[in-house]
């Protein structure tokens, strides 16, 4: 089972997102700030990383980073998830490299399509 | 004038004294002779008969015995030798025969009186001599009895020089009479003892009138009485007096000015006896005097009409015609502008007599020429105009500023300039007669003045535009300064005052570095160097240090002053202050981030909410799915809806502020339109099959491409579509494409409820939906159009709407197709 780790301040969506990812039969843990899901991310090695960019502790391009400075985290895909507008700040994290970037509010269909697909391409390698 | 021959004359007394003084010594001898002979018998008496013969032939005059009938007896030999004809051809004769036609009657009466036996005696005539010739004789006769004896001498010497100066004396009688000058004489009480005919004449008296009966100060004005009163006793003491001036008075009552000299004529006591005058008309020299005094009079008038200190034109027409009026003698007058061009006339200036009541409440008053009457008849005959008598004056009278005031005499001049008549001045009322010479004066002064006008004039012109840009300087909120070529300041103007903190007084002359931020001077001769090479003006945003310390930020234009040779005379310089506005745009950008960031952190906070509540209905939605009633469901479908509903107009804001923030890049590339409008319309197929409508589609083939943003342009489409099914509850949506003119056009039609004319021009504003729309509770952002609009206009296109209220709308957007489109 596919361990899938949410960096999300927002209990509500880490609820909602978290309901939909056990449904489609994933493992799901919530990290509520950048740098708890950073040590989270450490810990536990996720498959997939799902990240909110407007986060306490540090912001979601600061994780980003600091995920991709792990040898442990480097390489998991990260889908960031975010109501966030500002272009110059999508554009650097875009530039970090991220495997995908969904608005809120997002289809669900469409965030689980995007899972499946990262976590396929993941299998072989 | 001659001498009748024969006349005896007083004159002649003194020849005759002599002759009277021989012939009758002669008388005495031959009487004495005679009674001696009487006496002495005989030899005796032969003896005294030939001493008297050798007398009577010795004899110088010419001696005859005649008797009464006039025949000679007796002859002496001086005939013979003083008229050529012998004694025998005289003898033959009669005594009148001889005698001069003229002078025959008065021999002839000679003759009688010697028959009555009185003598004769100074009797001239004329005797015939042998050459024909005649011989001035004088005559002395006694009668005796039958005969008379008579001596003769030849007098034609003495004749001759006696004519001759009668005639000389008749001619200075002549002369003196018929002198063009006057000449009399007075006695000691000034009455008129001697005047001649020229004086007479002058004074269009008769010399019976004048002589013994008239004192010179008679005929005298009372001005020269006076001179008399005061000359003629000085004059009587003196013996001479030499050109005084006086005004005689003619006998028709006119006056004549004469300029007189005297002297005095004395008996041998040194007593006087009359004045010897001599008297000349001065008329013409007092008219050339008084035009002289007159032209005088104008210069003084010119000059004080040029250095006249008037304040407008007004006033100096004003002053000139109280000048003229003053030059003329005149009481009243006016000057009138008259506009060849129009003919008409404006009153201008009238005098502070009469007139001025009047010419009040005329003034300003347009009168045109052809109601004009006497005063503008100058401008009809281009002439001067001179009406001195009443008559002529009230035939002529109509309209215009005459008014009430009652003209007599009228004088009205056209002044010219070149040959346009550009005023006409009026005078009137002299005591006299207007004649030539004022005419002469007043145009020419007039003249004089319009020259001055036009000078004035154009003084005025300058000095009031001179005014006016010194206002402008003093009132305009731009700092004005002017820098010297050595970079000190010329002007200062209240502005500068106002920005800089310095009055004009401390700026002026001061280095332009007393406003530059530490004492430095901003490129104080690059400054210039720049506006010289640039040839115009130069535009700098400078720091600059007020007087109390502050530094403000200044924007300057700066323009070199160059004389019309191209010599620099110094800087003009405009400054203001733009420290506030910088901090204002300052600010406003400032506003507009935060604004911007507000909208963003605003959007981003709502969604994050939105996403909670959709995925918490979905989740419901799966898994009661088939468990709930169908109102449940229904009620689960409405808040889906309307998340989704809030979902797109969160995301249309944020688009929209985007837009407007510029924060979009628009990634332009050749597209072709059609393809567009076909997947907008199969996407929006489903909406509109929602509502039974049909989206049909006139495409245009072959359109060329159209260098665009296709995310935005598909943004627009969908936009314009989904407005045209929303609104539209039957009929249809039409989609057309075409192109001309370089340009593509789009054009959406539905068929649904219209929108009023009032309407049309707020669409396209933000968040605005109107009423008939929000009626059928539509949904929407309201932003729709006003997104599409922005879209278009970047990229230079332009988007309008066409419709009537229930007719259906037609919104249409045009794009540039560009150079290489197609």
């Amino acid at each position: 089972m596919s361990k899938i780790l949410i960096i999300e301040d927002e209990p509500d969506i880490a609820k909602v997102v978290r309901k939909r990812l056990m449904d489609h039969d994933y493992e799901a843990i919530c990290a509520p700030d950048g740098y708890s899901g950073v040590q989270l991310a450490r810990k536990e090695a996720p498959d997939l990383i799902i990240l909110d960019l407007m986060l306490p502790a540090g912001g979601g391009l600061n994780a980003l980073q600091n995920l991709r400075l792990s040898p442990k985290t480097q390489l998991t895909p990260v889908i960031v998830l975010t109501g966030m507008q500002d272009a110059e700040y999508k554009k650097k994290v875009l530039d970090e490299g991220v495997d995908a970037y969904l608005e809120k509010p997002f289809e669900s269909k469409a965030l689980l399509r995007t899972i499946g697909y990262l976590l396929k391409q993941k299998k072989p390698s | 004038m001659t001498r009748k021959p024969g006349r005896s004359r007083t004159s002649l007394i003194g020849i005759a004294g002599v002759l009277a003084a021989i012939i009758p010594a002669v008388m005495v001898v031959l009487r004495r002779a005679a009674r001696r002979g009487l006496r002495e018998k005989g030899s005796a008496l032969r003896l005294r008969t030939e001493e008297l013969d050798r007398f009577f032939d010795l004899s110088l005059d010419l001696l005859c015995i005649a008797d009464t009938s006039g025949r000679f007896r007796r002859l002496n030999p001086a005939w013979e030798k003083t008229l050529g004809t012998s004694r025998e051809a005289l003898m033959a004769g009669r005594l009148l025969d001889f005698i001069h036609p003229d002078d025959v009657d008065n021999t002839a009466w000679a003759i009688t009186q010697l028959t009555a036996q009185k003598e004769v005696i100074n009797f001239v005539n004329r005797f015939r001599c042998q050459d024909g010739t005649y011989r001035w004789l004088e005559w002395r006769a006694v009668p005796s009895g039958e005969f008379f004896h008579a001596a003769a001498r030849d007098v034609t010497d003495r004749e001759q020089i006696e004519t001759a100066l009668w005639e000389s004396a008749a001619e200075i009688m002549d002369l003196y009479n018929n002198a063009p000058c006057g000449y009399h004489s007075l006695d000691a009480d000034g009455v008129f003892l001697r005047i001649n005919d020229t004086e007479l004449s002058w004074l269009g008296y008769s010399r019976d009138e004048v002589i013994g009966q008239k004192r010179f100060p008679d005929l005298l004005t009372p001005g020269s009485l006076q001179v008399f009163e005061e000359s003629f006793p000085r004059f009587k003491q003196s013996g001479w007096a030499q050109n005084l001036e006086f005004e005689m008075i003619r006998k028709d009552g006119s006056a004549m000015p004469v300029l007189m000299s005297a002297t005095v004529v004395s008996d041998a006591q040194g007593r006087y006896v009359m004045s010897r005058s001599t008297v000349f008309d001065v008329t013409d020299r007092k008219r050339a005097e008084e035009m002289i005094r007159l032209n005088e009079l104008r210069l003084e008038s010119m000059v004080r009409i040029a250095q006249y200190r008037a304040h407008d034109v007004q006033a100096l027409l004003d002053y000139a015609l109280d000048e003229a009026i003053t030059l003329t003698g005149s009481t009243i007058g006016y000057i009138y502008d008259y506009d060849q061009d129009l003919g008409e006339f404006m009153l201008s200036s009238w005098s502070k007599g009469g007139a001025r009541e009047y010419a009040v409440t005329a003034a300003r008053t347009v009168h045109p020429l052809e109601t004009t009457g006497l005063w503008g008849e100058a401008v009809r005959q281009r002439q001067p105009i001179v009406v001195n008598d009443d008559q002529a004056l009230h035939s002529l009278k109509r309209g215009g500023p005459d008014g009430q005031v009652q003209i007599h005499r009228l004088m009205t001049v056209p002044v010219l300039d070149g040959d346009r008549i550009v005023a006409v001045i009026g005078v009137a009322n002299k005591d006299s007669d207007y004649d030539p010479s004022d005419v002469r004066q007043l145009g020419l002064l007039m003249d004089s003045v319009w020259r001055v006008v036009e000078r004035k004039h154009a003084d005025e012109v300058l000095r009031q535009s001179e005014q006016r840009l010194n206002l402008l300087i003093q009132q305009t909120p731009l700092a004005v300064i002017e820098w010297d070529t050595d970079s000190r300041v010329a002007r200062w103007n209240p502005a500068a005052e106002r920005v800089f903190g310095y009055t004009a007084g401390e700026a002026i002359g001061r280095h332009g570095s007393f406003i530059a931020p530490d004492g430095g001077w901003p490129r104080p001769e690059g400054a210039r160097g720049d506006l010289l090479t640039n040839g115009g003006g130069a535009r700098s945003i400078l720091e600059n240090v007020t007087k109390d310390g502050r530094t403000i930020l200044c924007e300057w234009h700066s323009t070199p002053l160059t004389t019309e040779d191209g010599k620099l005379i110094g800087v003009a310089a405009l400054a203001s202050d733009i420290t506030e506005l910088r901090k204002a745009e300052r600010e406003m950008k400032e506003t507009l981030e935060i604004k911007s960031q507000f909208i963003s952190t605003v959007s981003h906070e709502l969604r994050t909410p939105l996403t909670a509540i959709k995925e918490s209905i979905e989740i419901v939605r799966e898994e009661t799915a088939g468990t709930l009633t169908a109102d449940a469901e229904d009620f689960l479908d409405v808040a889906r809806r309307n998340i989704d509903r809030l979902s797109r107009l969160i995301h249309n804001v944020l688009a929209f502020q985007r837009l407007e923030a510029g924060n979009v890049r628009f990634d332009l590339s050749p597209q072709d339109l059609n393809e567009i409008v076909r997947e907008v319309a199969a996407a929006m197929s489903p909406l509109a099959a929602q509502k039974a409508l049909e989206v049909s589609l006139a495409l245009e083939e072959m359109l060329p491409r159209v260098e665009c943003d296709r995310d935005q342009i598909t943004q627009v489409l969908t936009n314009l579509i989904g407005n045209a099914i929303k609104f539209s509850d039957r009929g249809r949506v039409l989609v057309a494409t075409g192109a001309s003119d370089n340009r593509f056009m789009a054009t959406v039609t539905d068929t649904g409820c219209g929108i009023s004319q009032e309407d049309l021009p707020r669409l396209f504003q933000k968040f605005r939906q109107l009423g008939p729309w929000d009626a059928r509770a539509a949904g929407g952002s309201g932003l729709g159009l006003a997104i599409s609009k922005e879209i278009v206009e970047r990229h230079g296109g332009s988007i309008w709407i066409e419709s009537e209220l229930g007719e259906g709308t037609a919104v249409r957007f045009v794009l540039p197709i560009g150079a290489d489109g197609g």
